[in-house]
Parts: C-alpha cells; structure tokens; sequence
C-alpha cells in the first residue's frame, strides 16, 4: 500500500510540468509545506529539469548533404517505407506464394503446353498426347479411307455389272425381235434406275454400318455378280436357244430375272 | 516560438517543393538547417558521435529518397525527426535490449559504474563533465521509448499529446514512460551529487 508520502512524491513531477489539477497542486504544496521528505524529493526533481535545461546542443561533426544522385532507392528501402500493415499484408502474400510453389513442388505437379493443348496434372503423369492425337486421326482417316472405298467398289461395281448385263444382252439380243430387244433394253434400264436409287437409298444407311467387315462385303458383292452374271447368262442361251420364242415366257422369264436381280440386290444391301 | 515555426515551415515549403521536384541543391538546403538538430537528436538517443553521424547521413539520405511521399500533414522538421526516431530505434533494437530502470532499482550505481568509462574520481569527472554529457550518460540508463519521449517532451518541446501522435502510442503510456524515465534520472543525479558530497 502506497504511503501518503510516495502518493505525493508521485505528483511532484507532474505538478513541475504543468500536468496536475490546480486542486491537487494545493493540495501537495499544503504537504511539502509539512514534509522535509518530500521537499527534498522536490529539490531533486527540480535539479534534473535543470540538468536538463542545460543541455545545448553540439556542433555538428561534418555536413550531412546529399549527392544529387541519390534519389534511386533500394528495395529494401521502400520496404520500410511502406506502412506497417502494407508491410505485414506483403509479407502475407510472399509467404502464401512460397506455400503455393512448395506444395505444387511437392504435389508433382506437371503442366504441358503442346500444339495449342495446355494440359495440367496433379500427381498423375500427363498421356503421351501426340501418341492419342496420331491413334484418334488414324481412326478417323480409316474410316474416311473404308467409307469412300466403300462408295467407290460399289460405283465400280454398279457400272461394271450393267455394262456386263449390256454385252451380254447385245450377243444376245441379235436373235431376238425387235421388240423382244426394246422390252430388254427397258428393263435394263429400269434395272439399272432401280439399282441406283437403291445404292443412293442404302448408302445413307451404309455410314452406319461401320462395324461391317470390308472383305465380306467386297467378297459377297464379287460373288453375287459372278452368280448373276452366270444365272443371266444361262437364261439368255436358254431364250436364244430356243428357236421358237414365245413373247409370253420371254417375257415372264424376263419377269422373273428383274425379280431376282431386285431380290439379290435387296439381299447384297442388307 | 509560434512566429518563428511558421516563419521556417514557409521557408521548408518552398525548398521541400523543389527538392520534390529533383532539386538536390534545395533538399541540401534543408539539411544545412536541420541538421544540427537532428544530429543532437540522434545522439542523445544513441550516445556514440561515431553511431550518431552515421545514423544522421542515413536519416537524411532516406529523407531525400522518401520526400516525394511528404504530404504537408505535418510540419517538415516533425517528420524529419520521425524518421531520425524510428532509425535510432531500429539502431538500438540491433544493438541488443536496454535494461529499463526503475524508481525501485537499487542496482542503478552497478549500472551506471558498468558502463561509464573509469575515472579516477567521481568530483573529478562530475566537474569536469559538461551538462550536455552527463545528461546522455543518464538517458543511457533508460529504455528507448522512455529516452525518446525525455527528447521530444525536454529537447524538442512538444507537448503530451504531440509526443503521443508522434510515437503512435496512448497519452497514458506517452506520461507513464515520461515520469518513469525522469525519476530514474533524479535518482542517477541525486546519487552523482552524493558520491561527489561524499568525496568532498
């Protein structure tokens, strides 16, 4: 507990300075009045703030100026320039910044820039892209490659057939009446119109079929010909060697071939 | 003197207008001015001449490389004196820490007898020591803060409430630190004249 005496040896500084309510300063000179204590105590203070008053300053070792090429500072310098909390919130940003990177380092992180690809990866090592780019342009080239030779075997072989069916009608055709030929040549071409719109009709449906094999589809379209060739070629002998044509079994055999070419047509399609 | 204040913050204006714009000559100017000042300034704090000019260049170089930044809230010489403050600080902080005394502190003699140089007298040194030197020798007793505040308060007249804007510190802590470090200098005083007394 403090004494009455440090109480007021407390103020006495402050009552030197000017720092003490006027009430409190009576109060304490009503106290140094009675205290030699305390009035010694005030002596002291009194001596210091003299001491102090007689302090002059000293004369300057040297000049302090600047050289005129001084502006440029350091950036050390703006550091401590900046205001406490820019320096903490730099401070802030570099330390998430060094976390960053080390747990990227740490993390295997890899990033690829390729070709116009960026590709980035956590951990995992990043796929060989030029090797999946070269797999997927091979497909897609393949199937350009199967679907054009697709479109071309069957116009190679459209054209090839009618023209067979054409030659062997024009030898054929040289013992038949005139309008045994025109009835021929008409079928004919209502042979060929139809196949037409059928390979146009099937060849739509033909791009979805992709899973088909090529070489089952060329073989049975070989085969096919082969076996029409030979069925047409035979019912041709058999009307031509016939001396006596009758118009009405000509023409239902000619029925009857323009039924089967559509049906065989229908069935190389399928 | 109120007069005299505006008088020079008139005349800083215009040559802190000029060194702003890149006139080393007038920044120069300012220095031949302030540094008398700020040289005492600093070696109150640091007690050293050698530590107090190198610190002194420093505060005026860095003066020169931040006065672009200087906005005319404050007098010139105010912030000036708060860049030579805050470069001692960091100085004495390098240094190693303080030991603060207290009005309590029965070791202040072990103290002061640790660091003052030997004499071969105490009435021999106490006469022959100017005010200016005793007074450093004594503020060596005090922290930092509490030498800083004894500055600006005895050395560059502010009041209370200038010294706790300047310190950035509440005017409770500004006066606590103030009347702490001047009982600790009545104390060194008052054992000083005793040795002397004593001899005599």
């Amino acid at each position: 507990m403090k004494t009455d005496c440090h109480v007021y040896q407390e103020m006495i500084p402050r009552a030197l300075l000017g720092d003490l309510e006027a009430g409190r300063v009576a109060e304490l000179e009503q106290h140094l009045a009675a205290c030699p204590g305390c009035r010694a105590e005030q002596t002291q203070y009194r001596e210091t703030l003299e001491h102090l008053a007689a302090v002059k300053d000293v004369p300057v070792p040297r000049h302090f100026l600047v050289p005129a090429d001084t502006r440029t500072s350091s950036l050390g310098e703006l550091f401590q320039a900046l205001a406490r909390s820019w320096r903490l919130a730099g401070a802030l940003v570099a330390f998430a910044l060094c976390v960053s990177a080390t747990m990227l380092a740490l993390s295997n992180f890899q990033f690829r820039a390729q070709n116009g690809v960026y590709a980035f990866s956590f951990g995992r090592p990043l796929s060989d892209l030029d090797a999946s780019r070269k797999t997927e342009a091979a497909i897609n080239a393949l199937r350009d490659e199967m679907q054009a030779f697709v479109e071309q075997a069957i116009q190679a072989e459209r054209q090839h057939y009618v023209a067979l069916l054409r030659a062997e009608l024009e030898k054929s055709s040289r013992s038949l009446s005139t309008d045994q030929r025109r009835f021929l040549e008409l079928a004919l071409s209502d042979v060929e119109t139809r196949i037409n719109q059928r390979i146009v009709t099937t060849g739509a449906s033909l791009e979805n079929r992709t899973a088909r094999s090529l070489d089952a589809l060329y073989a049975a379209l070989q085969d096919q010909r082969a076996r029409d060739l030979a069925f047409l070629r035979q019912s041709i002998a058999q009307t031509a060697r016939r001396s006596e044509a009758n118009d009405r079994q000509t023409q239902e055999v000619l029925s009857a071939l323009l039924e089967v070419a559509d049906l065989q047509i229908q069935g190389i399609m399928q | 003197m109120p007069g005299q204040e505006s008088k020079n913050e008139l005349s800083d204006a215009a040559w802190v207008a000029a060194s702003q714009r890149g006139d080393t000559s007038a920044f120069n100017r300012l220095v031949l001015k302030w540094e008398k000042p700020v040289y005492n300034l600093v070696l109150r704090m640091l007690q050293d001449p050698e530590d107090a000019a190198e610190t002194t260049q420093e505060v005026f170089m860095r003066a020169y490389r931040a006065i672009g930044s200087f906005r005319n809230d404050s007098s010139f010489s105010t912030w000036l004196y708060r860049i030579a403050a805050n470069h001692c600080l960091t100085r004495l902080k390098k240094r190693g820490a303080q030991p603060s005394c207290s009005l309590d502190d029965q070791d202040v003699r072990t103290v002061i007898q640790h660091r003052m140089p030997r004499q071969e007298s105490h009435e021999h040194e106490f006469l022959q020591q100017d005010a200016g030197q005793r007074v450093r020798e004594a503020l060596a007793l005090l922290s930092p803060e509490q030498r800083l505040v004894l500055e600006l308060k005895f050395f560059q007249d502010m009041t209370f409430e200038e010294i706790a804007d300047f310190v950035q510190a509440p005017l409770s802590t500004v006066k606590s630190r103030l009347y702490d470090g001047l009982g600790v200098l009545k104390n060194h005083f008052g054992r000083q004249k005793q040795g002397v007394q004593t001899k005599v």
